[in-house]
C-alpha cells in the first residue's frame, strides 16, 4: 500500500472510530484558527511551539501552507456542519482556546483552535477575510470537499469519449439516422481495438500489471454498456487476477465492479427492468423475491470481500443491503456492523399505497434514460403520454389515449418514429393554434445536437419545423421553458445548456424565431440542468430562473424592455452549486412563486449516510421562500428537505388533494452502482415536507427521469407518470404509472385557454379561494409543465382539501393584464375558462380505466 | 522554519556524520527513505533530492547524495519521485537501491482518467507529450484579467505550470496543487516575475472564463502579473494540455483528470514534469529554486 492511500485509510479509520451522531442544529456557526503544514510531524512540532505559548496567528502566518496563512489562519464564522468531516470531528468537543490533535486535511496536516468569543468578536468583525466561504474554501475545508463520488459501471463515459473524439466529422451532429449509425459503429470499433490490444495484436500493447488490468476493466465496461453482463463479468473477472497477482492495489476496485456487474447481471435476467411490479420499491420490506440466485450471491460475495478490508465505505455497504433484499435475506443474514435497520426505511406518515399500472394500462414504454409529457395532443379530453431516451438510435413514443382507456402506440402514425434519442422534451403551442406542439432536447451529457421543433397539425400527425423556425443550432442540452417574455402573446423559447451560452429566442410573428440573448442579458454560460419560468415579484412579467450544475444559479429579472437583470444570488437564491431539475410554484400558497432546486450529488456513499443518520458532506436540495419583497429566504433545513440526493427527473403535484404541492424526486447516474430510491415527499401545509416514500410505494430504486403529475383517470387525484431507466442501452427499464390509491378530499381542475395570452395560457395564474375545515384559504398555480425534467399537463389540478365550500375561481392573465373571478364554483369537476369570457365551461370527463386487460377495452 | 530553504554541503556532511557516530556498533545503518530528485550529476556520481522526513531521524530536506554504481542514477530526472536506502558507515554515507516511484494511484479519479486516455489513445491516436529536456513550444492563453499571455514573454525567467479546473470537487487534487503554488508564491516572493513566473492553467475552458478564474486566484490573492490562471479557446487549452501529458475528460460535469506539474527553466526548457498530487509544496519550491541556480 503506498503512503498516500495509507494516509488515506488511517484518516478513514480515524472516522469510524468517531460514534455516528446527528447533525449538530442548524445555525450553531463556530470561528476558529488553522494552521496547516506538510508532514503529521511538522504538525505536532507547530502543536508543541503552540503549547509553549506561541501566538497562533502569527505562527499561521509564517508556517501554514494553506491560503489561509496570510490570514492568520481563521476561518468563519461556518455551521460546523459545513466543514470536512475531519475537521467536523475535531472541532466537536473542543472547548474554546483548546488545540485540537493533528488533523488530515487536503493540503497537508492541521493544528485547529477554536476562537475564543471575546477575541471573535474583536477581530473577527474587523477583518475582512473573515467569513471566508469562496469557491476554493468550499471545496478545501468544507463538507462538500469530502463527497465519495459514484464508482462507475456501465461504460457510458467511454461511449461518449469515443463519440468527442469525431465529432466534428460528420453531420451527425444535426442528422439523427447518422448519429445513430455513428454511435453503434464507434461502439463495435472500440470493442474490436481493445480485443486487438488484449491478443497483443493492435499497436499498443498494456506495459504494466496495472495497465493490462485497466484494459481489461475497460473491456468490461464497453460490454457493461450494451448489458452484456456476461461478457463485463469476464473481463472484470480477468482485471481481478491480475490484481490478485501483480497489482493489490487495484483489487478492491475489480472486487466492487464484479459486485455491481453481477447484481446488474441479476436484476437484468429477472424481469427487474422489465417488469418490476412491487419488486425494487424501496421500504422496510423490499424483497425482489430472487431466493438463491447465483448472481446474488456472488455479488454478496464480493462486497463482503470488499468489505473486509474497507468497512466504511458506505457505497459497498449499501449494495451489500440492496443485494440482501433481491435474495430476500434483508435484514436477517446482513451483518449487523453492515446493516443499514429497516427502520430507516420506514414512512412516518401514510397517503396510501399507490399501484403500478402501467402494464394494465399500456403504457408499456421500456427505454433509456428520456423525457415525458403528459398532455393531450389530440383535443379529446384525454390524456396522451410521449415519451423519449437519451439513446441515438432510440425512437420518440406517442401513447395515445383510447376511448377505453387504454395507452396506444401512434408515434409512426404521428411521423415521431423518426425523430431518435432526446433526454428531455417539453410541450407548447407556439404558433397558437390549440394544438400542443413538442419540443425535443438533445446533446446533453455527450456533445452538441439539434433539437427538434415538432409543429402539432392537428391531424394526428407532427410535422419537424426546426430548421424552418430557425432553432437549428447545436447544443447540448436537456433544459428549455416556453414563455412570453414580452407579453405579445406567443410564447418564447429560453434554452439552458451545457458549457456554451444559453438562448433566447424570441418568438416572431412570422413563426420564426430569433435569439436575443445577448440583447437581453441572459447569454450568460455555465453547465446548466434546469430552466424555469415564473413572475416571482408578481409585476406583470415572466422572469426566468437556471439551475447550474457546478456553479451558482441565475435569476434573470425581467425588465420590461427585453432585457433582464441577474439577481441570484443577491436576491438569495445561489442554488445548491450542483444544481439539476428546479421550478417555481408556491409551496405556501402565499400568492408568492418560490423556488425548489434539486442537488445533483452523484454520491451513493450520501446516500446511505442519511439512512444512518451519519452528517452529511454533499450540498442539500434547495427550497427558497419567496418573501415577496425581490428576495427569497432559505428555508430548505426547516422544511425538513435538507438531503442530499442525486436528483434527476422530478416534479411537482398534489397526491393528497390537500392543496399543498407535494415533490416526487428521480435519481440519476450512468453507474450500476447507483441505485439509491426515489423520493415522495408530502407537503404539510405549506410548512414541511414529510417523506412518504416507503408507504406510498413510489420508491423506484431504479434510475429515473422525467416525472409527470396527471389526473389520468378522472378520478380526481393524480397519477405518477415516472420514465423510468439509465443512460445505457444495459440500463433500460420501463415506465412506471403509479396509480393514486385516492382519498376524500376534494378538488378542481381548470383548463385555461388564452385569446390575446398565449393560446395553451402558460405564465397565468389561477387562485382558487375556498371555506374549509381551518377558515377561508387560497390556493395559488401558475400554468407551466411544472418541473425542469418531466412535463405534466398544462391544464390544473387543484386539490381543495376536505370539505371545500364557496369555492371562488380568479384567474390574472398577465399579458393582457386582465382578472376574471367566479363565485360558487362547483368543486370535483372540470372547467375551462377562456381569457376575456364571461363565464367558466364546465368539461365533461367521464371515467376512464387505468385497467385495461386487453386492446377491446374490457375493464377490470 | 521547518526546512532550510537551500541545501548546504557542509552542513549536510556534518549531519551525515553526526548520524553515523551515534551508531554504536561497526555495521552500517541503513534508512528507508523517499523524496523528490532535484538534480542529478552522474559524472560526479551524485544526485540531489528533496527528501521526506525520516520519523524520529531527520527531518525533511534537501541533500546531495552519492550512489556507488552510477547506474543508480538511470531514468531519474528532476521531479522524479524516488525511493531509497540510505547506508551510513562511520566514514562515509551513500545511497543505494534507488527505485523510481512511478505515479500510480489507483484512487478512482484518476484510474478513470487512466482507463479513458487508454480508450482515447486507441481510437484517436497518441499525442506528442513533451520529454525532459525538450524546449516547450510557444503557447498563448489569456489570463485572469482577460490579458493574453504568451510562454514566449518569459524567457529568462523560470516559469512553473500546473492545471486545474475550478469546479474540482476533490481538494486533494486540484486545490492541493494551487495551493502549492501558493507556498511557491510566498517563498519566492521577492523574486516572482523578476526571475520566476507561475502558470495555473485550466482545462475547463467552458466553465472557467477569466472572471471564473480571477475569483478561484483571489483566495491566494494571486498578482495578475506574475501567477498567471490561464483559460483559452478549447483547441488551444487542448494542445498545452496535450504537452504536459494532462489528461481530462468531462463525466457528467465532473472532469475525470490526471495532475501534472511542470518547471521550465530559463531557456525555456522543460526540466521537470512531475505527476500526480504526492509531493509536498516544499519539495516543489526545492525544485524551482534548483532551476533558479541554473
Amino acid at each position: 500500500m503506498n503512503t498516500r492511500l495509507a494516509l488515506i485509510a488511517t484518516a478513514l479509520l480515524v472516522a469510524a472510530l468517531v460514534p455516528v451522531r446527528s447533525q449538530a442544529p442548524q445555525g450553531q456557526t463556530i470561528l476558529f484558527r488553522i494552521i496547516v503544514v506538510e508532514s503529521p510531524d511538522a504538525a505536532q512540532r507547530v502543536r508543541e511551539q503552540l503549547i509553549a505559548g506561541e501566538n497562533f496567528p502569527a505562527l499561521a502566518q509564517r508556517l501554514s501552507v494553506d491560503a489561509t496563512g496570510r490570514n492568520g489562519g481563521l476561518i468563519g464564522p461556518v455551521a460546523i456542519t459545513d466543514l470536512r468531516g475531519e475537521l467536523r470531528t475535531a472541532l466537536e468537543g473542543l472547548r474554546s482556546g483548546e488545540l485540537s490533535g493533528v488533523v488530515r486535511v487536503p493540503t497537508g496536516f492541521a493544528i485547529l483552535k477554536i476562537v475564543p468569543s471575546e477575541e471573535a468578536s474583536a477581530g473577527g468583525q474587523s477583518s475582512t477575510d473573515s467569513g471566508i466561504m469562496g469557491s476554493g474554501f468550499a471545496n478545501a475545508l468544507s463538507a462538500s470537499g469530502g463527497v465519495k463520488y459514484v464508482f462507475d459501471i456501465s461504460g457510458y463515459i467511454e461511449t461518449v469519449l469515443s463519440l468527442r473524439q469525431v465529432r466534428g466529422r460528420t453531420d451527425a451532429d444535426e442528422n439523427l439516422p447518422t448519429l445513430c449509425e455513428l454511435r453503434t459503429q464507434l461502439l463495435t470499433s472500440a470493442q474490436g481495438l481493445v480485443a486487438k490490444t488484449l491478443a497483443g495484436t493492435g499497436g499498443s500493447t498494456a506495459t504494466t500489471p496495472i495497465d493490462l488490468a485497466v484494459t481489461y476493466f475497460l473491456k468490461g465496461q464497453l460490454h457493461a454498456y450494451e448489458g452484456k453482463m456476461k461478457e463485463a463479468i469476464e473481463a472484470f473477472e480477468q482485471g481481478r487476477r491480475i490484481a490478485v497477482s501483480d497489482a493489490n492495489d487495484l483489487l478492491p476496485q475489480m472486487e466492487q465492479a464484479l459486485g455491481v456487474a453481477h447484481l446488474h447481471k441479476a436484476e437484468m435476467e429477472n424481469g427487474f427492468f422489465h417488469a418490476p411490479g412491487e419488486r425494487c420499491l424501496l421500504s422496510d420490506h423490499l424483497t425482489g423475491q430472487l431466493g438463491n440466485n447465483a448472481d446474488v450471491a456472488k455479488a454478496i460475495e464480493y462486497f463482503t470481500s470488499y468489505l473486509k478490508g474497507n468497512p466504511d465505505e458506505l457505497e459497498v455497504r449499501w449494495l451489500l443491503n440492496v443485494a440482501h433484499m433481491f435474495q430476500g435475506t434483508y435484514p436477517d443474514k446482513v451483518p449487523k456492523a453492515q446493516l443499514i435497520p429497516p427502520d430507516a426505511f420506514k414512512s412516518t406518515e401514510d397517503v396510501g399505497r399507490f399501484v403500478d399500472v402501467s402494464t394494465q394500462s399500456g403504457l408499456e414504454s421500456f427505454s433509456a434514460s428520456g423525457g415525458v409529457i403528459v398532455d393531450d395532443f389530440d383535443n379529446d379530453g384525454r390524456f396522451d403520454v410521449v415519451t423519449s431516451s437519451i439513446l441515438s438510435c432510440d425512437a420518440m413514443r406517442l401513447f395515445k389515449r383510447a376511448g377505453n382507456g387504454r395507452f396506444v402506440d401512434q408515434a409512426e402514425k404521428a411521423g415521431l418514429h423518426t425523430q431518435l434519442g432526446g433526454l428531455n422534451m417539453v410541450q407548447t403551442d407556439y404558433n397558437n393554434d390549440g394544438n400542443l406542439d413538442i419540443l425535443v432536447l438533445r446533446g446533453a451529457w455527450e456533445t452538441p445536437q439539434r433539437k427538434s421543433l415538432l409543429r402539432n397539425n392537428g391531424d394526428g400527425t407532427f410535422t419537424d419545423v426546426t430548421a424552418a423556425s430557425g432553432l437549428m443550432k447545436v447544443s447540448g442540452t436537456q433544459a428549455a421553458v416556453w414563455v412570453d417574455i414580452d407579453n405579445d402573446g406567443r410564447l418564447d423559447l429560453f434554452v439552458g445548456n451545457e458549457s456554451s451560452p444559453a438562448q433566447l429566442f424570441r418568438n416572431k410573428p412570422d413563426g420564426t424565431f430569433e435569439d436575443i440573448a445577448e440583447k437581453a442579458g441572459v447569454n450568460k454560460s455555465a453547465f446548466s440542468k434546469g430552466v424555469t419560468a415564473a413572475d416571482y415579484d408578481n409585476d406583470g412579467w415572466q422572469d426566468l430562473y437556471v439551475s447550474n450544475l457546478g456553479g451558482t444559479n441565475f435569476l434573470y429579472h425581467n425588465n420590461r424592455n427585453g432585457t433582464f437583470t441577474e439577481l441570484g444570488e443577491g436576491a438569495g437564491v445561489p442554488g445548491p452549486g450542483q444544481g439539476f431539475p428546479t421550478w417555481f410554484f408556491d409551496y405556501d400558497n402565499d400568492g408568492y412563486p418560490d423556488i425548489f432546486v434539486g442537488s445533483f450529488v452523484t454520491s451513493v456513499d450520501e446516500v446511505a449516510r442519511a439512512y444512518l443518520k451519519m452528517p452529511r458532506n454533499g450540498n442539500t436540495l434547495k427550497l427558497y421562500r419567496n418573501l415577496g419583497d425581490g428576495s427569497f429566504q432559505d428555508v430548505t433545513r426547516q422544511v425538513g428537505l435538507d438531503r442530499v440526493m442525486m436528483v434527476m427527473g422530478a416534479n411537482f403535484g398534489d397526491i393528497d388533494n390537500d392543496g399543498f404541492l407535494d415533490l416526487y424526486l428521480g435519481t440519476g447516474n450512468p453507474s450500476y452502482a447507483a441505485i439509491v430510491g426515489s423520493k415522495l415527499f408530502r407537503n404539510k401545509d405549506g410548512k414541511s415536507f414529510v417523506d412518504v416514500t416507503s408507504s406510498s410505494g413510489t420508491g423506484e430504486l431504479h434510475k429515473g427521469h422525467g416525472v409527470a403529475f396527471a389526473d389520468l383517470d378522472h378520478d380526481g387525484d393524480e397519477e405518477i407518470v415516472f420514465k423510468v431507466g439509465g443512460a445505457t442501452p444495459g440500463d433500460a427499464h420501463a415506465l412506471r404509472l403509479f396509480e393514486n390509491p385516492g382519498h376524500r378530499n376534494d378538488w378542481l381542475t381548470v383548463k385555461l385557454v388564452g385569446v390575446k395570452s398565449n393560446r395553451a395560457a402558460i405564465g397565468a395564474r389561477i387562485i382558487v379561494t375556498v371555506d374549509g375545515p381551518s377558515g377561508r384559504r387560497s390556493f395559488h398555480r401558475t400554468v407551466s409543465p411544472g418541473g425542469s425534467f418531466g412535463a405534466s399537463p398544462l391544464q390544473q389540478h387543484i386539490g381543495l382539501g376536505s370539505n371545500a365550500r364557496n369555492v371562488d375561481v380568479e384567474v390574472w392573465w398577465p399579458t393582457s393584464n386582465t382578472r376574471q373571478r367566479f363565485s360558487n364554483v362547483g368543486k370535483n369537476q372540470f372547467i375551462e375558462v377562456t381569457e376575456f369570457a364571461d363565464n367558466y365551461k364546465p368539461l365533461q370527463r367521464g371515467p376512464l380505466p387505468l385497467r385495461v386487460s386487453n386492446v377491446n377495452g374490457t375493464s377490470k | 522554519m521547518e526546512r532550510p530553504n537551500s541545501y548546504c554541503a557542509g552542513l549536510t556532511l556534518a549531519l551525515l556524520a553526526a548520524m553515523a557516530i551515534s551508531v554504536v556498533a561497526q555495521q552500517p545503518v541503513r534508512h528507508s527513505m523517499s523524496g523528490m530528485v532535484l538534480k542529478v550529476d552522474a559524472s560526479q556520481k551524485s544526485v540531489v533530492i528533496s527528501h521526506d522526513a525520516v520519523s524520529g531521524v531527520m527531518p525533511a530536506m534537501t541533500m546531495p547524495f552519492e550512489v556507488r554504481d552510477v547506474k543508480e542514477l538511470n531514468g531519474l530526472v528532476p521531479g522524479t519521485i524516488v525511493s531509497f536506502t540510505l547506508v551510513l558507515t562511520k566514514d562515509v554515507g551513500y545511497i543505494e537501491r534507488v527505485k523510481t516511484i512511478r505515479y500510480q494511484s489507483v484512487e478512482q479519479d484518476p484510474i478513470a482518467a487512466r482507463r479513458l486516455r487508454l480508450l482515447a489513445n486507441l481510437t484517436g491516436g497518441d499525442r506528442k507529450t513533451l520529454s525532459i529536456g525538450q524546449a516547450v513550444p510557444d503557447f498563448t492563453l489569456i489570463n485572469q484579467s482577460r490579458q493574453p499571455v504568451s510562454l514566449a514573454q518569459f524567457k529568462g525567467k523560470v516559469v512553473g505550470v500546473n492545471f486545474i479546473y475550478t469546479s474540482c470537487v476533490l481538494p486533494q487534487f486540484c486545490y492541493r496543487v494551487a495551493n502549492h503554488f501558493g507556498v511557491v508564491r510566498d517563498r519566492f516572493k521577492e523574486r516572482m516575475g523578476r526571475d520566476l513566473v507561475l502558470l495555473t492553467i485550466t482545462f475547463d475552458p467552458a466553465r472557467d472564463t477569466p472572471d471564473v478564474l480571477a475569483q478561484y486566484a483571489k483566495q491566494w490573492k494571486a498578482d495578475a502579473k506574475t501567477w498567471h490562471f490561464m483559460t483559452g479557446n478549447a483547441a488551444d487549452v487542448e494542445r498545452v494540455c496535450g504537452l504536459f501529458g494532462v489528461d481530462f475528460f468531462a463525466d457528467e460535469g465532473l472532469m475525470s483528470h490526471s495532475v501534472r506539474t511542470a518547471v521550465i527553466d530559463r531557456q525555456g526548457v522543460l526540466v521537470a514534469n512531475i505527476e500526480g498530487n504526492r509531493y509536498t509544496a516544499a519539495q516543489l519550491g526545492d525544485l524551482v529554486e534548483t532551476a533558479l541556480k541554473r
